[in-house]
């Protein structure tokens, strides 16, 4: 477990010094500031401007930053050598995956925490009070970007920085369409039915993660839908976690 | 300082250059603005469908009205649009009911407007702006009177609105009728709840009708409508005026009619 730390905190510092992460959370904090603007531009309607424009904002610049950092994480340390010093000390395997993972969740908590700070005082100068809806809106964000974290570390055990960004965005768009897929399923028959199907079950369900179409109307999920997306997200991320370690494994350094 | 200069020099060049660009460019015809269709917006961006409508309603409602162009005539589909996008969003099936009918487009925006209503969030400004149009463009005083008294039930309708709402078809000219169409209601509708809504109306107009009775009984004593409603009462016409069901107070002007008072 102290080892766990101790890498985790590593990649942490390793991360929160790239300028390439700076210069995204900068434009990204500049963005938050100027949704009051875009909102003076809707007749009256600000706040709602301000917080799904907010809300799509965290998203988006959470995401970028996500596959900036994550991409390269495995791939980098392969690449410079830097896995045979730290393989070299009793540590195994499974211990640098999950420092990894850690670190970066950490690392992206604490950006998305900002971005949320900023966005929460946004809100509430525009007379949108404390809002709460959102702030479970960036927590269910988290879970997700755990789950695209774990798939970016897969990917970047056996594939280039690029590879692994580019499966990853695909991977990305299809979770937050698998919805329409499972529509598409029911006016199939026999094996493509199962074909479809078994993607859908197969790929991360993101959507359950957005819940953001709902808290700018001021709705909010079930506690039992927000534990299954819960419970959901620490499985697969779980599981990708478990076969990045299966492929590091087998990779001879 | 000699840097300074350097820097202050490109960053007017770029300004100047710009001005000028803008200057000299010929005047293209405005570009009007997108109207995707709403399934391949929801492809591709990424669940966001709230802030994709957001961002449709203000590239729409910038653009639409454009000097020296016609967009405003596609002004229903892309409020459609906005809307396919996000259905609760309520502004814009409000503004459609506003605006469309102004274009000559009166059945387009009572579609959007009860569409409005059984989708959007709960916003007094769709049923009143649709009480307003059946009133304004189709003269039907039944539906208005319907859509007025669902704006009146709406949450955190100003009470302004609903002071207005209420005076609707109580002018003493139309006052019957509109005492008709509720009492039609009352005895036609199986829901209590309606009925009971019903029932304030009717009250609402006997009181009204009441007190202007008692004004009339008022002038031919005195030579003059009272200038307060109070004066009924020390004038031994009314033992006390009655409290408007809906919790309003009446006010009498100086031809004697009585109303709710706006202010």
């Amino acid at each position: 477990m102290r080892r766990i730390i101790v890498i985790a905190k590593n990649t942490f510092k390793e991360t929160i010094r790239d300028r390439i992460m700076y210069g995204i959370l900068i434009f990204s904090l500049l963005f938050l500031f100027s949704v009051t603007v875009i909102g003076s531009l809707s007749l009256g309607e600000d706040l709602f401007i301000i917080r799904s424009f907010g809300l799509a904002g965290i998203y988006l610049f959470g995401l970028i930053i996500t596959l900036f950092l994550g991409a390269s994480l495995i791939y980098k340390e392969v690449e410079f050598k830097t896995i045979y010093i730290i393989l070299s000390k009793p540590i195994k395997d499974s211990e640098v995956i999950l420092g990894k993972f850690f670190g970066l969740l950490t690392s992206i908590a604490s950006t998305v925490g900002l971005m949320g700070l900023i966005y929460l005082s946004v809100v509430w100068f525009n007379g949108g009070g404390v809002d709460y809806g959102s702030i479970l809106a960036m927590i269910l964000q988290l879970f997700e970007f755990s789950i695209i974290i774990s798939i970016l570390i897969l990917l970047s055990t056996f594939s280039s920085p690029i590879a692994s960004t580019i499966y990853t965005i695909v991977i990305v768009y299809s979770g937050h369409l698998l919805t329409l897929m499972l529509n598409y399923s029911a006016n199939l028959g026999g094996f493509q039915k199962y074909i479809v199907l078994g993607a859908y079950y197969l790929f991360p369900n993101l959507e359950k993660f957005n819940i953001r179409n709902l808290v700018v109307h001021n709705l909010n999920i079930t506690q039992t839908e927000f534990i299954l997306a819960m419970g959901y997200a620490i499985i697969y991320t779980s599981l990708a976690l478990c076969l990045a370690h299966f492929v590091f494994q087998k990779k001879e350094f | 300082m000699r840097k300074f200069i350097i820097f202050s020099t490109l960053i007017l060049g770029v300004t100047v250059s710009q001005y000028f660009f803008d200057f000299t460019r010929p005047k293209y015809s405005e570009v009007p603005p997108m109207l995707l269709p709403t399934q391949t917006i929801k492809l591709a961006d990424l669940g966001l469908h709230s802030a994709a409508s957001g961002l449709m309603w203000i590239q729409t409602i910038q653009n639409i009205f454009a000097p020296g162009t016609k967009y405003y005539l596609m002004l229903s589909e892309y409020l459609k649009m906005v809307n396919d996008l996000d259905s609760r969003f309520s502004y814009p099936y409000a503004f459609g009911v506003l605006v469309l009918p102004d274009l000559k487009f009166i059945d387009e925006a009572i579609e959007i407007g009860e569409r409005g209503l059984r989708e959007a969030d709960s916003d007094w400004r769709i049923p009143y702006y649709l009480a307003t149009t059946y009133h304004i463009y189709k003269h039907d005083r039944t539906n208005a009177i319907k859509y007025f008294d669902i704006a009146i039930r709406t949450a955190n309708v100003p009470d302004s609105v609903k002071r207005i709402a209420l005076n609707y078809g109580a002018v003493s000219d139309i006052r019957q009728q509109t005492k008709q169409i509720w009492i039609s209601i009352y005895e036609t509708s199986g829901d209590e709840i309606v009925r009971e809504r019903a029932r304030l109306y009717i009250l609402h107009y006997e009181y009204i009708e009441l007190l202007e009775r008692a004004s009339n009984i008022y002038k031919q004593k005195t030579g003059d409508y009272p200038d307060s409603l109070d004066k009924l009462v020390s004038g031994r016409i009314l033992k006390e005026i009655p409290k408007d069901p809906f919790g309003f107070e009446y006010m009498i002007d100086s031809r004697g009619r009585v109303s709710i008072k706006i202010n």
